[in-house]
């Protein structure tokens, strides 16, 4: 099957080269030994902007590439299957300049635009030391006057702080501070005075020890009145959306380090010998195996989901981002996790197998659920809308979304992106969820599509229980109950479960590809994938071993063809490992 | 080893306390066991000479000598409780300083000679160090395939290959060797030896580089190589061929000494996010307020009281029923790793970007993560303990989960805190339980036995668990059918993880009614073991969600006020230093 982003990516990653090979700069071991130095990667990060990436930064309009988000979430997924120091050390300039793209006014744009295709370096600067998630107790200052703004404050755990040009500063612009009392600006380091600022040192981290974590404070500076991105006062409504589409990105990183552990466990499964056999027949072993594949297809589907709908549904991508940020990163952290039992001793030495890659991806992934709104600040912002979400779910029955065939189907075009329709909530929307209502083309041709359509009846009993339960459980928006978080999480499975069964249905008429057709063709992916995240719900399921012997071997044929880990081609740089 | 035929006193606690305080507060940075200087010492992948000399100085080796030998070690309860000090302070320290020596003594306690035992006991007394020269890289646990050769000569045995990734291997005065003995391949075919360097030709044998570690950075992980080496004699331990049986009977003690010291590890992680909780401000109040982050400490505190109950409970049981040790050995170290893993994950959610820097107050947190996986994949990991357990199940589903044990006493023995202990019998070690389970079988009779005050609360939970011990009997017997006596599923994985829960819910309801004297009020009120044992059914069964505010606010304070006051996490809430 044609998947129009694996173009371009198929393009970088071959640009990028074999990561095992002595002669590619962006290889395995030079990231390792980068990780050991605690060394920026920063040749690493020129050949990125040699080839571009940096372009992807900066929407069409304003004289980049960036043109679809999917294609962007793509792109970082395979810098992340390398290394994620270097996907989080260039893909910030994104974060740094999302703002300004959903903020900022024409010459604005038009301006940062052409710094970022410059090389120009930006950073978000929004998280103070005593504050973290709690961005209105933030007192960094921009105090307005007549000349314009006076900036004084610290930030601290910036990412680039240090080694960036620009930077969004998150600053309070009325004492009294509020849902309107902050604003967002961008600052250029340069145009500052040498005494203006001071750059903190960089932070000793646990993972992607490379990247520059620093930190700035900024001593009583006037800023130009013109470096207001926005509105006076809408800081925090423009850093929540812009955080809606950052967030959803994330889940490149995920995706990259999921590819990066299965394939290196896979290695070693099955070139292990133990007890006479190979480790990856171990029947356990082989259950992990199949459990990690089927999350990362749930993640890369999920992926491809919430990317689409930044242009698709845009004002539902409160709802969607949260969902991404929190399922994504914690479930490929299990999986990860899983892995590492298999990889034993190899999982935690640091110089002996595959230069300990396994190691350093564990510890930079952590990172994942952890910035950018963390895993409890998106739980949260679904539990804030669950109740509505239950309220409106009876309309959803008889109205279908005419716009599912965009989002699912992967050969249509999508719509531009426009800003201005991100909301901070979706009321009462959940385009994806509720697409379950309307699934009549799945027939029951066969065993496995039997099943899943058993599936899918539990699945509508369950969100009806869900509701049920929601509506039935009373909480203020300051206090909630640890019990809705449980809640919430059930609600990112259900959802997951609906993206799958969607994205199948409508691409599994586009079976023209023959490297694929072994688990698309009768529903095996759905089936596994379903089957797994029934089984996290605690949901009864019927699995079948044959449909998972042919999902283990599209693992072995992927892992052999040296194909990326995915539900669609994508040949890799890599030299057969067999 | 430990022939006295007395019983012997308990006497641990004291000498915790007393090691406490000569070990100091550890947020001193003065003392040699700070997390400061361990902080430093990690970063710089070393054990320093200071730490150590502060271990030697309080004689810790002598613990790991039986005391008819002129050690200190008569009761493994008491020997765990002296040295959490430690592991509450420094894994790296605690694995590299002791617990190697020790996990290598054990083989010589149970299977040397008088001559062995002495001379071992001398070098340990004289602070030196033992290796445990098991594993081969190419073979990991797969000890029947371990290639490296003695081979038997006239007058002694000719050693011959490598043995990787061991501990203090250099550094070693004396270590104990797993080797092939006969070219017949199966179970007969290795044996151990007690070799001291100084009776080896230095010319003989190497060691290979030292390895770079994820975590225990500062453990000399290393490796060494034999090449015609001569051993004599005297270095045999035991029959020549019953190695793999010895290890497999010495492991049953260090699977649950390690596990059960390794508690400290938990006590320090939860004091460090308790303390940033209690201090951290967001939303205007502290994270502790935060209902979401309560549910958490509470429910580590449970976790960690749980399996402090299997802890002293196991090291207890080795010496009142040995011959039921191989299954129980294998459930502690299964269960109480995968606890602590999980719980410090849940943690480091809490500390939310503080848990990613190597640095600052809580930089401790990330160097316990970092640690603990050796405690889980080291020396049998995870699942090669419930492959110890699954061949036993349908055994055990036949004998002693279905029948009520009757005689009771020798619980009194393996649950009381303060009581006397029968001195350890090793040669009562089996390799595996023939269907004996005391403490299921205690869980069966508990109801019918009227000296216990058993509330209606506790008693809906008895009878809950034992219900699911019947479900349980059903799966072993429905699998066992299912897949003709095979019982190596996936599945059995999970029926090991079920047997599990209800074992370590069996084991905190009889560490609760065997001590009645204990007049700690907050152990006597009981309310620790109604959270404990709805925390362990919610496992088994998520419908069982009760929730009681109370409850935790009332578990909270406690864990606060032991915070505040410096006593330990664990049931009795020992006094800590600083
Ligand atoms: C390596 C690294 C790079 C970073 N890069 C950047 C960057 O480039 N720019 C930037 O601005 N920031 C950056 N950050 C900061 C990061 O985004 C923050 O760490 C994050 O926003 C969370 O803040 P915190 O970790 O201080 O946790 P806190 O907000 O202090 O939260 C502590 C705990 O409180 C609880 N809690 C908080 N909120 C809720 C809630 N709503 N519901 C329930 N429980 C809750 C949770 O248990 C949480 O873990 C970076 C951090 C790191 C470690
Ligand atoms: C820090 C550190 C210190 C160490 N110190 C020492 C030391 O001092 N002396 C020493 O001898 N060794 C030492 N070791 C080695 C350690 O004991 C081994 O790492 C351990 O035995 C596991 O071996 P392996 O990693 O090769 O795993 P493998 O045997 O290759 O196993 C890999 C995986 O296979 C699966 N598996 C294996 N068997 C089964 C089964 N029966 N059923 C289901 N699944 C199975 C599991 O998922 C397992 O994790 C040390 C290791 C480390 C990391």
């Amino acid at each position: 099957m044609y998947y129009q982003p694996y173009l371009k990516a198929e393009a970088l990653e071959h640009y990028l080269g074999d990561p095992h090979s002595e002669k590619t700069t962006f290889s395995y071991e030079n990231s390792a030994a980068l990780d050991i130095e605690e060394a920026f990667p920063q040749e690493i990060v020129n050949e990125l902007q040699t080839w571009g990436l940096h372009h992807y930064y900066v929407p069409v309009e304003y004289g980049g590439n960036l043109e679809s988000y999917e294609q962007l979430l793509m792109l970082l997924r395979l810098v992340a299957r390398r290394d994620l120091t270097v996907a989080i050390g260039h893909g910030k300039t994104y974060l740094g300049s999302v703002s300004v793209w959903v903020g900022g006014d024409q010459p604005q744009k038009m301006t940062l635009g052409q710094e970022i295709r410059n090389g120009t370096i930006v950073s978000l600067a929004l998280t103070e030391r005593a504050h973290g998630s709690d961005l209105l107790a933030n007192d960094f200052d921009a105090e307005p006057n007549p000349e314009g703004f006076l900036l004084t404050g610290e930030k601290w755990l910036i990412n680039n702080a240090t080694r960036g040009d620009m930077l969004t500063v998150f600053a309070r612009t009325d004492v009294k501070g509020g849902a309107r009392g902050y604003s967002v600006f961008l600052v250029d380091k340069n145009q500052l005075g040498e005494d203006a600022y001071t750059c903190l040192n960089k932070v000793k981290t646990h993972g992607i020890k490379g990247a520059d974590i620093s930190g700035i404070q900024i001593h009583k500076t006037l800023i130009a009145p013109d470096t207001l991105v926005g509105k006076l006062g809408h800081g925090l409504d423009i850093v929540l959306k812009s955080l809606q589409i950052t967030r959803t990105l994330c889940a490149s990183l995920s995706l990259g380090a999921a590819d990066n552990a299965l394939r290196l466990t896979y290695q070693f499964a099955i070139t292990r010998e133990l007890y006479d056999q190979k480790l990856r027949d171990i029947p356990h072993t082989r259950r992990v195996l199949l459990q990690s594949f089927s999350d990362l297809l749930i993640a890369e589907v999920c992926s491809i989901t919430s990317s689409r709908g930044i242009h698709v549904l845009t004002e539902q991508m409160s709802l969607i981002s949260a969902v991404a940020k929190y399922f994504i990163p914690t479930s490929i952290e299990d999986m990860i996790s899983q892995l590492g039992k298999v990889l034993g001793a190899r999982a935690f030495l640091v110089d002996l197998f595959e230069h300990g890659r396994y190691q350093k991806l564990q510890r930079d992934h952590r990172i994942v659920a952890l910035f950018d709104g963390n895993t409890l600040v998106n739980l949260q912002a679904i539990i804030n809308q669950l109740k509505t979400l239950a309220k409106f779910r009876n309309k959803a029955r008889s109205n279908q979304d005419q716009r599912l065939a965009t989002l699912f189907d992967v050969t249509a075009q999508l719509p531009d992106f426009q800003s201005d329709k991100l909301s901070l909530t979706t009321k009462g929307q959940d385009t994806v969820l509720n697409s379950l209502y309307h699934v009549d083309q799945l027939d029951e041709s066969s065993s496995n599509l039997v099943a899943i359509k058993q599936y899918v009846k539990t699945i509508l009993a369950e969100i009806e229980k869900l509701d049920s339960e929601v509506l039935n459980t009373d909480w203020v928006i300051n206090s909630i109950p640890a019990r809705c978080f449980t809640l919430a999480q059930r609600y990112c499975l259900l959802y997951a479960a609906a993206a799958c069964i969607q994205l199948w249905l409508f691409n599994q008429q586009h079976l023209d590809s023959k490297p694929l057709t072994g688990i698309w063709h009768d529903g095996i992916w759905l089936r596994i994938c379903l089957e797994r995240l029934l089984n996290k719900l605690k949901l009864p399921i019927t699995p079948c071993a044959n449909a998972e012997t042919l999902f283990l071997e599209q693992l072995d044929k992927q892992y052999h063809n040296n194909m990326l880990f995915s539900l669609f081609p994508l040949k890799l740089s890599d030299y057969t490992n067999n | 080893m430990l022939v006295a035929t007395q019983s012997i006193a308990a006497g641990g606690k004291s000498q915790q306390a007393q090691f406490e305080q000569y070990l100091g507060d550890p947020n001193d940075s003065q003392v040699a066991l700070s997390y400061a200087k361990i902080l430093e010492a990690d970063e710089a992948g070393v054990i320093t000479k200071e730490a150590e000399e502060c271990l030697d100085k309080w004689h810790l080796n002598h613990y790991f000598v039986p005391q008819e030998l002129g050690g200190k070690l008569s009761r493994f309860d008491t020997m765990v409780e002296v040295l959490r000090p430690v592991f509450r302070r420094d894994f790296t320290l605690g694995l590299g300083y002791g617990v190697t020596s020790f996990i290598a003594a054990v083989n010589v306690w149970l299977s040397g000679n008088q001559e062995q035992k002495q001379h071992l006991a001398d070098i340990l007394l004289n602070n030196e160090k033992v290796s445990v020269v098991f594993h081969e890289l190419n073979h990991g646990n797969d000890f029947i395939h371990n290639e490296l050769k003695a081979i038997p000569t006239a007058n002694g045995f000719r050693l011959s290959g490598k043995k990787q990734v061991i501990n203090n291997i250099e550094r070693a005065r004396a270590f104990v060797l797993f080797a092939q003995t006969s070219e017949k391949a199966g179970s007969r075919s290795h044996s151990l030896f007690l070799i001291d360097k100084k009776d080896l030709s230095p010319e003989s044998y190497r060691y290979l580089p030292r390895y770079k570690t994820l975590g225990v950075k500062g453990c000399q992980i290393a490796g060494i190589e034999f090449q015609d080496t001569f051993a004599n004699q005297e270095s045999l331990l035991g029959k020549a061929g019953s190695g793999v049986e010895n290890a497999l009977k010495a492991f049953q003690i260090t699977r649950c000494i390690l596990p059960a010291m390794s508690v400290g590890v938990a006590d320090t992680a939860l004091r460090t996010v308790l303390k940033f909780a209690t201090k951290r401000k967001l939303y205007n109040r502290s994270v502790a307020d935060i209902p979401h982050a309560r549910w958490t400490l509470v429910n580590a505190f449970l976790d960690l009281l749980i399996i402090d109950c299997l802890s002293g409970s196991m090291t207890r049981a080795l010496h009142v029923i040995p011959e039921q040790m191989s299954v129980y050995s294998a459930l502690m170290k299964y269960f109480v790793p995968l606890t602590i893993e999980q719980m410090l994950n849940d943690l480091s959610i809490i500390l939310g970007a503080r848990f990613y820097l190597r640095e600052g107050e809580f930089g401790i947190f990330q160097k316990l993560l970092r640690d603990y996986p050796v405690v889980s994949f080291g020396h049998a990991g995870t699942a090669i303990c419930q492959a110890t357990i699954i061949p036993q199940l349908k055994f055990l589903a036949r004998k002693g989960w279905s029948k009520p044990l009757e005689k009771r006493e020798h619980l009194r023995e393996i649950y009381q805190f303060e009581g006397n202990l029968a001195p350890f019998q090793p040669e009562k070690l089996k390799l595996t339980n023939n269907g004996k389970d005391d403490i299921l079988g205690s869980l069966r009779s508990l109801l019918a036995n009227a000296s216990y005050p058993i509330t209606d609360e506790l008693r809906s939970f008895i009878v809950f668990f034992n219900s699911q011990l019947d479900n349980l009997i059903e799966e072993v017997d429905l699998l066992e059918r299912n897949t003709g006596n095979n019982l190596c599923e996936p599945k059995a994985f999970d029926l090991v993880e079920k047997y599990a829960i209800i074992f370590a819910a069996a084991s905190c309801i009889n560490t609760y009614l065997e001590n009645p004297h204990h007049s700690e009020p907050f152990f006597q009120s009981g309310k620790w073991l109604n959270a404990a044992l709805q925390r362990l059914a919610q496992k088994l069964s998520p419908n069982m969600v009760v929730e009681s505010t109370e409850l935790e606010e009332e578990l909270l304070y406690q864990m606060c006020e032991r915070l505040d006051n410096g006593y330990s996490f664990t049931l009795a809430g020992s006094p800590l230093a600083g």
